[in-house]
Parts: C-alpha cells; sequence; structure tokens
C-alpha cells in the first residue's frame, strides 16, 4: 500500500485562475538570483556540516602527505597516468570496497587546468572540460580520477549502495568522477560545469539518472538526456518512419473511402429515364395543366415500384383518371370507372423516342464520368494497400532484426561487462549525456522491488563455526540486480528471493565472507543451516565475482 | 477540469515557431515568454493533479519552469514539442517535492473517471466499488499509476504519452494496458478479500 491521498471530486480550478497565476517576471528574477553557497544554508553546519569540514580538514592533511606524480603532460591532449587501485579519493566514504586492495581501479588523467580538455574513458565514456571549468587561478596541472563501473560485481566489489527508496537499483551505467589539484579537491565552476556522456551497456528507455550524495550515501534523481545513435537506433528510426507512412496512407486509404462513398452516381430518375422492368403506361393529360410534362417532350408514365394494386390497374377498364403533381418530381394517378370504382397509383414521368436517347446519353457519360473518378480513386487506394503491406512486411522484418539485435545486444552486455577496458558495442551504443559542477559518482538506473521476505529464520556456518550475519547481498542471477541486507533499510531477517538461481553473499561481524547458492525458495527453506563457501582474501577481485555471480558465463 | 492542451496536435508551422522561441531564449531567457505562457496551465493541471495542495502545485509549477531555462541550453528539439520535456522535468519536480515531504502524493479522481473504471470494469457503479477502486488505485506502482492517470484522468494520445515517458506510441499503449490490467486484479482481490 502506497498510503497515497485519494481526493475525491477535487475542486476544480478554471483556466482563468490558473492564468492570474503567472509569474513569468518572478521565474526569471530567481533565475537571475545566485545560489546560496552551502556553507550558507541552514542547518549546514549541523553534523554533516562539522563532518564535512573535519573531512576536508583530514584529506587535505592526507593528500598533501602523498608523493606528488611528476606526469608529464601535453598542453592538449589527456594523457592516462595509470590505473591505482590503491589510492583512491577519501571524500568516498560511503563507498566501502569490499577489499581495499582490490578495489575497482580508477583511470587517472592530468590535464591543464585552463584549456578546453576532453578525455575519453576506456568503455568509451567522454569527459569534457572547458577552459574555465575550475575554480583556480593556479596553473598546477589538474588530475581527474574517473571509474566506471558496468557490472554487479565491480559495483558490489567496490561498496557502491545500489538502494533507492527501499528499492534495489539496475544499473545500466555508473561514472565515478573526482578532481584534484595539488592534492586538494578542485572545485568546479558552475558556471561551466563538466560534460560529460556516459557511455551505457542498455537501452536506457526506462531508466532514470542519479548522483550519490557523498556524505548520506543516498541517491537523488539528476537531470540528464539520453541519447542513442547506433544501427540499431537507425532501425528504430526508420521503424518509426516506416509506423508513420503506415499511418499517413491508413489515414488517406481512409479519406479515399469517404471519397469513394461520397461519390454521387446519376439516378435514371433525375434524367426521366424508365428503370428495368418499368412498369409504364401512356396518359393523355392536359398540357395546359401540366406544362413541365409538356416542356419534356415525348412523356410516358411509369408506376413507382413497391404498389401491389398496378395489376389491379391493368385488370380494368378505366374511363376517367385525375394527374395530382406531388411536387417532388412524381405525380398520383387516380383512376376511376363508371362503376364508383378508383385506383390510385404514384407515378413519375419517362422519357421515350428521341428525347429518351438524348437524355440516357447525358445520364451514361454522367455515370461514366463518375465511374472514372471511382476507378481512380480505388487504383490509388490499391496503390496504397499494397505499399502498407510492404511497409508492413518490412516493418516485421525489421521489428525481428532489432529484437535479435537487442538479444545479442544484451549477450555482448555480459560478455562486455566480463571484459574491462572494452569499446562500447556496435549494437547498442547509448550514452546518458549530463553536466555537473560536483564531483561524485552518477549513475543511470532504474529500481526493482525488493523480492518478498522468505520468513524462514536460518543459521549460518563458516567452516563449521556458526558465524552472525551483519550484511546479506542476493544476487539474482536472471536479473542486474543486488538487494542488499542488512545495509540501509533491509534487515538480514527480511531475507527474500525470487524463484531463481541466486547467489548469497554473507559477511559476518568479524569481517568474515562467505557465500551459499539457492535455486529455489523451497530450496533455501529446506535448509535451515547454511554451510557458506569461505571467500579468501585473495579471491575478492572482479574476476572472481564476475565468475561467481555467472557474468562470464558468455564468454565460457 | 478543462483538459490539457494536447501536445500531439502541433502543426509543424507551431513547431517552427516554438523552435525558433527557444532559440532565442537560449540566448535571452526573456524570450521564453510565450512558451510559458503556453505551457503553463498544462504543466500545472499536471503537477496539480499529483498533489494535495494547489498552493505548492503553483510552487512547483514555477519551480519546473525555472528548471527549464536553467537548463534550456542543453535542449535539443527533436521535433517533438518542448511540452515533453517540461512534463519530464515536472515530474521530476514532484518527486523531489514528495521526497522532502512538502506534498503527498495525490491522486484526484473525479466522479466520471470513478464511472469509466466501473464500465471497464463490468461493474456496478457503488460506494463500495468506489472504495475498491481508490485502494487499487493506491495498490498500483508510481509507473502504473503514472500511465493510469495519463491515460484515463489526463485522456492523453498514446503518442503524446509515449513523448512524455520517453517510450514509443505502441509501448505506451502496451505499458497502459497492462496497468490497467493491475488495476483490474487489485480491484477484484480487494473483492475478494472482504
Amino acid at each position: 500500500m502506497n498510503n497515497r491521498k485519494i481526493i475525491y471530486e477535487p475542486e476544480k480550478i478554471t483556466s482563468e485562475e490558473i492564468k492570474q497565476r503567472r509569474d513569468f517576471d518572478n521565474v526569471i528574477s530567481s533565475l537571475k538570483k545566485p545560489p546560496s553557497p552551502f556553507w550558507k544554508l541552514t542547518g549546514f553546519w549541523g553534523t554533516i556540516g562539522t563532518s564535512i569540514v573535519a573531512l576536508l580538514i583530514y584529506n587535505n592533511y592526507f593528500l598533501n602527505t602523498d608523493e606528488n606524480q611528476n606526469n608529464a603532460y601535453d598542453e592538449n591532449i589527456t594523457q592516462t597516468i595509470n590505473n591505482q587501485p590503491n589510492q583512491l579519493p577519501n571524500d568516498t566514504k560511503c563507498l566501502q570496497p569490499v577489499s581495499h586492495e582490490n578495489d575497482v581501479p580508477f583511470e587517472t588523467f592530468e590535464i591543464v587546468a585552463n584549456s578546453d580538455q576532453t578525455i575519453t574513458l576506456e568503455d568509451g565514456t567522454v569527459i569534457s572540460i572547458s577552459s574555465n571549468s575550475f575554480l583556480t587561478k593556479d596553473n598546477d596541472p589538474i588530475e581527474i580520477k574517473a571509474r566506471t563501473f558496468r557490472s554487479k560485481s565491480e559495483a558490489f566489489l567496490a561498496g557502491v549502495p545500489m538502494d533507492y527508496n527501499d528499492e534495489a537499483f539496475e544499473s545500466a551505467g555508473m561514472v565515478e568522477l573526482r578532481g584534484y589539484q595539488n592534492g586538494e579537491v578542485v572545485k568546479i565552476n558552475p558556471e561551466h560545469p563538466i560534460e560529460v556522456s556516459l557511455s551505457l551497456y542498455k537501452d536506457p528507455n526506462t531508466f532514470n539518472f542519479y548522483q550519490l550524495n557523498d556524505n548520506s550515501g543516498k541517491w537523488t534523481e539528476y537531470p540528464v538526456e539520453y541519447k542513442k545513435s547506433n544501427n540499431s537506433n537507425e532501425e528504430l528510426s526508420e521503424m518509426t518512419q516506416l509506423e508513420l507512412d503506415i499511418n499517413v496512407a491508413s489515414a488517406k486509404i481512409e479519406r479515399i473511402d469517404n471519397e469513394i462513398a461520397s461519390i454521387e452516381f446519376p439516378k435514371r430518375e433525375d434524367y426521366n429515364l424508365p428503370m428495368e422492368n418499368s412498369k409504364k403506361f401512356n396518359l393523355k393529360y392536359d398540357p395546359f395543366e401540366f406544362p413541365e410534362l409538356e416542356e419534356l417532350g415525348n412523356v410516358q408514365f411509369e408506376a413507382l415500384p413497391g404498389q401491389s394494386n398496378y395489376k389491379k390497374v391493368l385488370q380494368h377498364v378505366w374511363s376517367d383518371f385525375e394527374l395530382i403533381d406531388l411536387k417532388d418530381g412524381n405525380y398520383e394517378v387516380i383512376f376511376s370507372n363508371n362503376r364508383g370504382l378508383q385506383e390510385s397509383l404514384n407515378v413519375r414521368p419517362i422519357l421515350q423516342g428521341k428525347e429518351f436517347d438524348k437524355a440516357f446519353t447525358k445520364y451514361y457519360n454522367q455515370r461514366q464520368a463518375k465511374l472514372k473518378e471511382r476507378k481512380l480513386l480505388e487504383e490509388e487506394k490499391e496503390e496504397l494497400i499494397e505499399a502498407n503491406k510492404k511497409r508492413n512486411q518490412k516493418l516485421i522484418e525489421l521489428q525481428k532484426k532489432h529484437e535479435e539485435e537487442i538479444k545479442e545486444a544484451r549477450i555482448n552486455t555480459n560478455l562486455e561487462s566480463s571484459v574491462r577496458g572494452d569499446q562500447r558495442s556496435d549494437l547498442l551504443e547509448a550514452s546518458a549525456d549530463f553536466q555537473t559542477s560536483s564531483w561524485g559518482l552518477f549513475n543511470s538506473d532504474k529500481p526493482i522491488a525488493y523480492p518478498d521476505p522468505i520468513g524462514t529464520p536460518s543459521t549460518y556456518t563458516l567452516a563449521g563455526q556458526t558465524i552472525i550475519p551483519n550484511e546479506i547481498y542476493v544476487f539474482d542471477l536472471k536479473k542486474d540486480v543486488r538487494y542488499s541486507y542488512g545495509v540501509g533499510n533491509q534487515f538480514v531477517e527480511s531475507i527474500g528471493m525470487n524463484n531463481n538461481e541466486t547467489i548469497f553473499i554473507v559477511m559476518g561481524e568479524n569481517n568474515e565472507i562467505g557465500y551459499f547458492k539457492a535455486s529455489s525458495k523451497k530450496e533455501f527453506q529446506r535448509n535451515k543451516v547454511k554451510a557458506l563457501t569461505t571467500i579468501k582474501h585473495d579471491q575478492i577481485n572482479v574476476d572472481f565475482f564476475k565468475r561467481l555471480l555467472d557474468e562470464e558465463r558468455v564468454r565460457a | 477540469m478543462s483538459r490539457v492542451n494536447p501536445i500531439y496536435h502541433h502543426s509543424e508551422k507551431k513547431l517552427d515557431q516554438e523552435l525558433e522561441w527557444i532559440t532565442l531564449a537560449k540566448s535571452d531567457p526573456k524570450h521564453f515568454a510565450p512558451l510559458y505562457e503556453k505551457y503553463h496551465e498544462q504543466i500545472f493541471r499536471y503537477v496539480n493533479q499529483r498533489m494535495d495542495d494547489t498552493e505548492l502545485a503553483f510552487d512547483v509549477t514555477s519551480q519546473v519552469f525555472l528548471k527549464a531555462l536553467k537548463n534550456l541550453h542543453k535542449f535539443e528539439y527533436r521535433g517533438v514539442p518542448l511540452g515533453s520535456w517540461l512534463y519530464r522535468i515536472a515530474k521530476s519536480e514532484l518527486n523531489q517535492a514528495f521526497r522532502d515531504r512538502k506534498a503527498k502524493r495525490a491522486i484526484n479522481i473525479e466522479k466520471t473517471h470513478v464511472a469509466t473504471f466501473m464500465e471497464v470494469f463490468h461493474e456496478e457503479e457503488n460506494k463500495i466499488n468506489k472504495k475498491r477502486l481508490f485502494k487499487a488505485l493506491d495498490l498500483l506502482s508510481d509507473a502504473d499509476l503514472q500511465l493510469i492517470e495519463m491515460r484515463y484522468f489526463e485522456e492523453r494520445p498514446y503518442k503524446e504519452m509515449g513523448e512524455i515517458l520517453e517510450i514509443t506510441e505502441n509501448n505506451a499503449k502496451v505499458k497502459t494496458f497492462r496497468a490497467l490490467e493491475k488495476l483490474k486484479i487489485h480491484f477484484n482481490k480487494i473483492y475478494g478479500n472482504e
């Protein structure tokens, strides 16, 4: 239950009321206001603020005692110095690697302080720095440290917290950025932020973007623009174009159908032509009384269809008749005889002789013109239907191809994640483009709900000894997500799993570390004593965890 | 409530005009004024639909435009109205407001919406079913609720939903269908529990 507030029949707000509340000037003036420095913010001088200051003092001391690395640098060329797994930035206290010795290494670059620079990381992530990106007057080189995480193993090993609002994160790509000058953290100029194009290894369609708060260890949403610019994307745009063309053509077909339906074919009655199987007869009407009939010329009368008494009229001899103009082009004839018999028929005048020939030619030509018009429209419609058939066929082919590519890309992603320092996949080239004026960890993620707690209490043993678990990390081998218990808001006791093959990594209160596997919830519940396999200190590295978490299965 | 002006129905001429305003606003934010006027009500209604405090909804709306102006230099025109970008900022600002506990996530539901769901579920419109619907809505995930709100409360076309959510029109259709299915399941389960 999310416990959202339900407001039934809310008070309606009129457009006028909303209009009155427009205040663009206020928005503009807020835009021009400079942001308050963080140390002036209320609350900064609480526990967190004091901690930061203490941390900064510590950092300054610590970093200044580091040996200076006099690596050569060129004014416009960025050079990688080396990978330095043991020299991690110290301002990331919320990142607690499983092993400090075998943490995920940073790529380190030295750049010129006041010059436009572009750094490309091994995975294709691009960091663009402008000449005035740093708040420093010093021309000493700036050291940029960056590392990307492209697998569950790397994020786990580096101790990256992967929980967000009681849900676990699935990542599409993550980068940590740090910058120093002379051993001190260098500030980024908010007016000229650093631009990052983070290489992603998943389609970011359903992913958000977050920055980790170094102090609280919590993720907050961060503005990003996702870009996809690869073959797959070209196909997508082709598919979109095809869909668009199909829609346009369908709309045209509909329009043509309407046009065809609205074609008015000439009616025989409009030309005073008899219907087929016409029931016609002559009447000697008075031309003075009916000049319009006289004007038509050689006129006969035809009984309108659906009159059952027509035969009756034919069976009798009539001595008189009366013709009445019904004013709708039709007439009524009332036949009568001396015996007082009367029959009425509705009739219309029809032409015969030369007048018929003349009228029929007109009718025929008009009908042919309309038929031609309809034929042209039908041909156009046929062409559109045919083109749409082809488009649909192409679309299905592309969709299949695209699905295959996604599958392949996923496989490649798994492969990629097992090979450090590879290039972006040709099949799924996507990036998360963002700007930052603060160093930190940025992550393209989507939150995944924790599984329901299993509810079976377990005892954990390592080398025959019972251990008390401090933290348990649950890796569902079918999902790209890590559920963390004993950290964040999830208790060890509330451990849960999906009904998939799952690896549980258990960390004891004396820093023991071991793991066990369970293929299903039943298996977990059946074995109440979980005998852990020890993970030795020298096993704690990316390769080991990738093998354990089956992140190398494709390569194998 | 008057309908949200669907951005789907933008003519090329309107899009060109919008692009011109955006280009001008990138060099001088004052030129953003016509875009502010154009989208203010839409964005406000979107925000207000999801909040329990109208005043705060106005504040969040201002914040959306402020953020948009701050980030306008990053905006790349892709033939989609600016509105879809503004909606995404609005979504992010709303989440921020909920996280900061400034406001509570609300579902503003009108009688006609209840009637629509009852028709879809083939259920009678009565007090009990209304309560079941409210509970079922509350059980939906944020993502599913978003889809239901957009489609059934705000009556947006799938194309527009796709543009706002950055998914394809088809995907929006499929996801909305699934969200509705889930809502129905919750609705029926609540009945089963009673």
